[in-house]
């Protein structure tokens, strides 16, 4: 290969990842902004459809969340996997399970974003629901971001870990503002 | 990995978030028993409707609707539960300037409530009467307050944006303690006359009996 065929595509790929990177983040940022606007102005109903078995709304998202929470270890600890820690690299079920256990996660928390926007909507009367419905915006946001970022090519190798962490992250901080909340106050209970 | 497949679990949220909200638009209030409902009272008032002081080891159990009020103790402000299924509201007020709004549950003779500024309200029920302490802008009262039987309860008016609301308490001796919130501001609310409309922020508004599953 001479050196003018290789410079053109390499400048081509250093430029188009930070623009794919980009864009993923600005759809991510948009939905989150997009949800906090709904759940700010969106009429709060106070009541969305229940699940039979639990005392309340509040125990069902509780567990709901927990659940959640359990699959997301699942996906640090896969995602560390596939980055060559553990020693799993080479092992074909990581991915799959990876984006399973993250798929069955994010359906789980849909049930609980939908009635914590559509019942109760953004709030802000305590610390804790505050930093509640900001990490709600966020955590969506961000697990766009990385859905979109994934088909992206050549990507910074910070990218993925980054936004994996801070989905995870995210909603670890959801879980402790709401589940822990609930657990704390009126037992483990369903 | 197929390059699809992150778009594809995104179509599947996406797809899965509307429909839930689609069905939580189709169904209005009262669709589907939301929470365990014990044997419900003819009447349609807010009386307890089966003797809550059970001898034997079963705990006391909230009737599936009532509503309790009375005074705090030593003290002029009075405190408003209204308790349905398992959800609370409950209503502070001194009929002056304070007032607090809480929302919460109710769950085998237990009350958590929760409002904003950390007030909270936490009760028992015992002998047909809740007791508890009520936190409201850092102060704690103790209370122990009976059951308030329509037309006396817990009433609120609020404009459309919910940024102006009316809070009453009426006690089962006819007597009103109501506090009124424009935005921040508060002053001692007008007399109520249950089903007569009154003004807030411009419109004439008819107050509504609290329940116990509203979201403030």
């Amino acid at each position: 290969m001479t050196t003018s065929l290789h410079d053109q595509p390499s400048q081509a790929q250093t430029r188009a990842p930070t623009a794919g990177l980009l864009g993923a983040v600005g759809v991510g940022a948009a939905v989150a902004v997009g949800l906090g606007v709904y759940g700010s102005l969106h009429e709060p109903s106070g009541h969305a459809i229940d699940v039979a078995g639990f005392s309340s709304p509040l125990a069902v998202k509780a567990w709901l969340t927990t659940a959640a929470l359990v699959l997301a270890v699942v996906q640090v600890v896969t995602a560390a996997g596939m980055w060559g820690r553990l020693g799993l690299s080479s092992a074909a079920w990581v991915a799959p399970v990876h984006r399973w256990a993250g798929r069955l996660a994010v359906l789980a928390t849909l049930p609980v974003v939908v009635h914590c926007l559509y019942a109760l909507g953004f709030q802000h009367g305590s610390a804790r629901v505050l930093v509640h419905s900001l990490l709600g915006c966020f955590f969506f946001g961000a697990f766009v971001s990385k859905m979109l970022a994934l088909p992206r090519r050549a990507l910074p190798g910070w990218a993925l870990p980054v936004l994996g962490g801070l989905v995870a992250a995210g909603l670890t901080g959801l879980w402790l503002t709401s589940a822990l909340w609930f657990f704390t106050t009126f037992g483990i209970t369903t | 990995m197929s390059s699809k497949s992150p778009y594809v679990t995104l179509a599947g949220a996406a797809g899965a978030f509307l429909i839930l909200i689609a069905v939580n638009m189709a169904s209005g209030p009262g669709d589907g028993p939301a929470y365990p409902a014990a044997s419900s009272s003819t009447s349609s008032t807010s009386a307890p409707s089966s003797p809550n002081h059970v001898k034997g080891r079963s705990a006391p159990a909230f009737p599936s609707r009532a509503v309790y009020a009375g005074h705090v103790a030593h003290a002029g402000p009075a405190i408003a539960i209204a308790i349905l299924g398992g959800s609370a509201a409950a209503y502070f007020c001194d009929g002056i300037d304070a007032e607090s709004w809480m929302t919460g549950w109710a769950r085998r003779g237990a009350l958590a409530l929760t409002g904003s500024h950390r007030d909270a309200l936490r009760g028992r029920l015992s002998h047909g009467a809740v007791s508890g302490t009520v936190t409201v802008q850092g102060r704690t009262y103790r209370f122990r307050v009976g059951a308030a039987n329509a037309p006396a309860g817990l009433y609120r008016a609020q404009s459309s944006t919910g940024r102006t609301t009316i809070g009453w308490i009426v006690l089962p001796d006819g007597t009103q303690v109501g506090v009124q919130n424009e935005r921040g501001a508060t002053a001692p609310a007008p007399t109520l006359q249950p089903g007569s409309p009154v003004r807030v922020a411009g419109r004439d508004v008819v107050p509504q009996r609290i329940h116990g599953d509203e979201r403030f």
